[in-house]
């Protein structure tokens, strides 16, 4: 059984190219409890702000990101 | 011959019956995924459906539609000769009379023909209606794995309706055990309802403890999707049963695109980021 929609899964994508491939940020922005919807200004507008965030952290203070 | 032949003639009787089951699990997948757990129960169905369905149409038509007054002459159904139809043995016992029935079968044919149509498509579509019905929650004692229809409801909807998974997975060494999460792709349940296996889009693995204190999550996940760039098939991770522990479902927020602009602003914003950050390089 289909879940993901093509076109879902292709505006997550974007999402989580928008959040510079940090898909962590892209979760946070919408699991916000406080609400059912949001609309893609909003979404895109908290993406960046929590991307520009992270970015500005000193990277010894952010978590290490590890690979496989 | 003769039982091969009244096989055949039951069948086609319950055609009906077969035509509302079809129309019950056309509009979504879920009943025709989990439904056929009971195939017995479905046959009793067929039968009865059909035949209620018959002893309606035979109401219909005889007391209502085979009368003179129509502009065309709609014929009666005759019993006697339907339950002799069923009998072989009347086309070709030696020394009976010449074969009545199939003179009957040649006139009426396009009646035939037509009555089943009208009952199949009747009943096809009491049954889309029924499952449409279902679907939408309304006969919720008919919905025996409601959590199916919950997770195929994004699917259906315009908006953006994401549902992320978080599995624990059967994978342990000591008290760590492997945690998956990851974008609900694909899901597929048996018939008794419990996951068969689920695929997870942009998934991320994970360690969970087991510890005196409790369970105790690992702070970091590892994307599985290092390097996909821009290959048009996305990496994607199957678990299959015998991996999966149990699973956690959590809808997201719903996407809202409410203008093109918006969907425009977007790439707009990542062709910003992705040229910031190649002049940077």
């Amino acid at each position: 059984m289909r879940v993901l929609k093509e076109k879902d899964r292709i505006l997550y994508d974007k999402l989580v190219r928008l959040a510079g491939g940090d898909s962590g940020i892209v979760i946070k922005v919408l699991s916000n409890p406080h609400r059912s919807s949001v609309d893609l200004k909003t979404a895109v507008r908290e993406i960046e702000e929590l991307r520009n965030s992270r970015n500005r952290t000193p990277a010894s203070l952010a978590p290490q990101a590890a690979a496989v | 011959m003769s039982i091969a032949w009244a096989t055949v003639v039951i069948v086609v009787l319950l055609l009906p019956g077969f035509a509302f089951f079809w129309g019950l699990y056309a509009p979504n997948q879920v009943t025709r995924e989990v439904s056929p757990a009971s195939p017995l129960t479905q046959l009793a169905g067929v039968v009865i459906i059909s035949f209620f369905v018959h002893a309606f149409a035979y109401l219909v038509i005889n007391r209502g539609l085979c009368v003179d007054f129509l502009s065309f002459p709609v014929p009666c159904v005759d019993f006697d000769e339907l339950s002799a139809l069923v009998r072989i043995d009347a086309f070709t016992l030696p020394g009976t009379a010449p074969a009545t029935f199939r003179d009957m079968l040649d006139f009426y044919i396009f009646w035939i023909v037509l009555y089943f149509l009208a009952t199949g498509a009747f009943t096809g579509l009491l049954g889309f209606g029924a499952g449409k019905l279902i679907e939408n929650g309304h006969l919720r004692g008919f919905t025996r794995h409601r959590y199916l229809f919950l997770l195929e409801k994004g699917r259906k909807s315009e908006e953006s309706e994401l549902v992320r998974a978080h599995v624990l997975s059967r994978t342990q060494n000591l008290n760590t055990i492997i945690f998956y999460d990851g974008i609900l792709q694909d899901f597929f349940a048996k018939a008794d309802g419990t996951i068969s296996y689920i695929v997870l889009h942009d998934a991320n693995t994970s360690v969970m403890e087991i510890t005196a204190s409790g369970p105790a999550h690992s702070k970091n996940t590892i994307p599985l999707d290092v390097e996909s760039g821009l290959r048009t098939t996305k990496p994607f991770l199957v678990i299959t049963s015998e991996n999966i522990a149990n699973v956690y479902f959590e809808p997201l927020n719903t996407v809202r695109i409410e203008s093109e602009a918006d969907a425009e602003m977007l790439d707009d914003a990542i062709d910003r980021l992705e040229q910031s950050e190649g002049e940077a390089e």
